[in-house]
């Protein structure tokens, strides 16, 4: 449980900054493998953990030292208890922490703060009380996977336009792919933290843990395959479309069968992850920082007048500026006036649909992103995923 | 006759003004989808196969004009998981998840 200062026994913090167990009372520093050795059993198939439950959304939130929790880093709810000491699988390595947590915060600051349609009282919450790291379990696996496709493109014949049909099958051997191993933590967040670099893991020390929660995986073979293969899927997916001619446009996958082989060896690991969650008109969001790299993930509320009011701001500008041209053209020569209607009408058509088909495609992303950030979303899919 | 001329300028008004909504609605979405994209929406999942493969995709077909009935064809060969009677080690880990899951959900198809 929690580790002593060898001086005056006070309290020792993992330092992102140092890379250091620094303790609170005197200063001293100690390397995580050198006190590991006094205090724990690393020969054990476990370790220790108190365990914390949420009585809102039910999430399990664990440290490994002695301090405790004061609200649900998932659901921000402070409703929060004390549930049972428990003995927990060991996991076979662990990325520390690199960014403390001022720096996530800054970053987090940087990319919301000022800015035009973010809600100003949301900045109020951008405080240190708010953030919580958390070391999220990971398997780092290796895959055999094959995967088939059949996919759909539009090419230009003459004056016309007609549908291509391509079809496409392969296998690729993955290596060292990381999969979220908390049913908590929705697949297509956890997606958007990587990448996470493995150069930097070390063989797992509970030490790393002090100052920080964690989870565990609470998967099984069949979560960690189907996941796996989503995740493949997802990469192979992307690739694919690549190999389409580049004279195909709106290329889509309309249909696809795979399969992943996940290889005997899963690592389990623990990565780093800083944690912000607050409320907004009774809604709890959730912003998250790589705690490796310090890439931000998440979407905030906006201010909903202000982005109706751009967006009807818009819709009379371009009408405007299409009347007026209308008018300006009109008043010209006959051969400028056939022009206008035969090239220019057409040409702005084909840029409406692009736009119309790009702009409702990224909102409706923006949207399901949006629902994601809001944690009662992920705690509603880990329900979906249990019934 | 002018009966007939009055409808066309009608259909054509009309015609006009839908393309002028139309065109309105695409560019408010576009711009509007643009700024949330910029200051409300961070981060993208936008990792490359390269970092998790060294080799990338054998293709073992790539018809570039296929037609429809192929479709039948190509999920026909593919439609079997290759790896259905492969056994592996699993980690213990994963085995006590199932067994947890075994006592709340019934048993799920544990290899």
């Amino acid at each position: 449980m929690a580790v002593l200062c060898g001086n005056c026994a006070g309290k020792l913090i993992f330092n992102p900054a140092s890379q250091k167990l620094e303790c609170a009372n005197c200063g001293a520093g100690y390397r995580p493998e050198d006190v590991s050795d006094i205090n724990t059993d690393v020969h054990s198939k476990y370790y220790d953990t108190r365990v914390y439950t949420c009585s809102h959304c039910g999430a399990e939130v664990i440290t490994s030292d002695s301090e405790s929790s004061t609200f649900c880093v998932y659901c921000g709810n402070p409703a929060i208890v004390f549930s049972r000491v428990s003995k927990e699988y060991r996991p076979d390595g662990i990325i520390p922490f690199k960014i403390t947590k001022q720096q996530a915060l800054e970053k987090i600051r940087s990319r919301f703060e000022n800015n035009p349609i973010v809600p100003k009282e949301i900045a109020a919450d951008f405080k240190l009380e708010n953030m919580r790291g958390i070391y999220v379990p990971y398997w780092v696996l290796n895959a055999d996977y094959q995967e088939a496709d059949w996919i759909t493109g539009t090419v230009k014949r003459g004056k016309h336009s007609e549908t291509r049909y391509y079809s496409r099958a392969g296998d690729v051997k993955f290596k060292n792919v990381p999969v979220d191993g908390s049913r908590i933590l929705n697949d297509d967040v956890s997606m958007r933290l990587e990448p996470f670099y493995l150069e930097d893991s070390r063989e797992f020390d509970e030490d790393y843990l002090n100052g920080f929660y964690s989870n565990t995986s609470d998967m099984d073979l069949i979560d960690l395959r189907e996941s796996a293969s989503k995740r493949c899927h997802k990469l192979f997916a992307d690739e694919v479309v690549k190999s389409i001619p580049k004279n195909a446009r709106n290329v889509k996958i309309r249909d696809s069968i795979y399969w992943a082989d996940i290889q005997d060896d899963p690592v389990y690991m623990m990565f780093p992850v800083w944690f912000l969650t607050f409320k907004y008109k009774g809604k709890p969001y959730t912003v998250l920082v790589n705690g490796q790299t310090g890439k931000v993930t998440g979407t905030l509320p906006w201010l909903q007048k202000r982005v109706w009011g751009i967006a009807i701001a818009t819709f009379i500008l371009v009408i405007a500026f299409i009347v007026s041209l209308f008018f300006v053209v009109k008043g010209g020569a006959a051969q400028i006036v056939t022009f206008f209607w035969a090239a220019g009408a057409s040409m702005l058509l084909a840029t409406s649909t692009i736009s119309f088909t790009v702009g409702f495609n990224g909102l409706r992303r923006i949207l399901k992103n949006l629902k994601l950030a809001q944690s009662e979303a992920m705690f509603n899919f880990v329900k979906r995923r249990q019934s | 006759m002018d009966e007939a001329l009055n409808s066309r300028i009608f259909m054509m008004s009309l015609m006009g003004i839908a393309f002028l909504i139309f065109t309105g609605v695409s560019f408010a979405l576009l711009i509007t989808y643009k700024i949330l994209k910029k200051y409300s929406d961070i981060g993208d999942s936008s990792c490359d196969i390269k970092e998790y493969s060294r080799t990338g995709i054998h293709y073992n077909r790539m018809i570039d004009d296929a037609v429809t009935n192929e479709k039948y064809f190509l999920f026909a060969d593919y439609g079997v998981d290759p790896y259905a009677e492969k056994k592996h080690n699993v980690p213990e880990v994963l085995l006590k998840n199932a067994e947890r899951d075994k006592h709340i959900f019934g048993n799920r198809g544990q290899d």
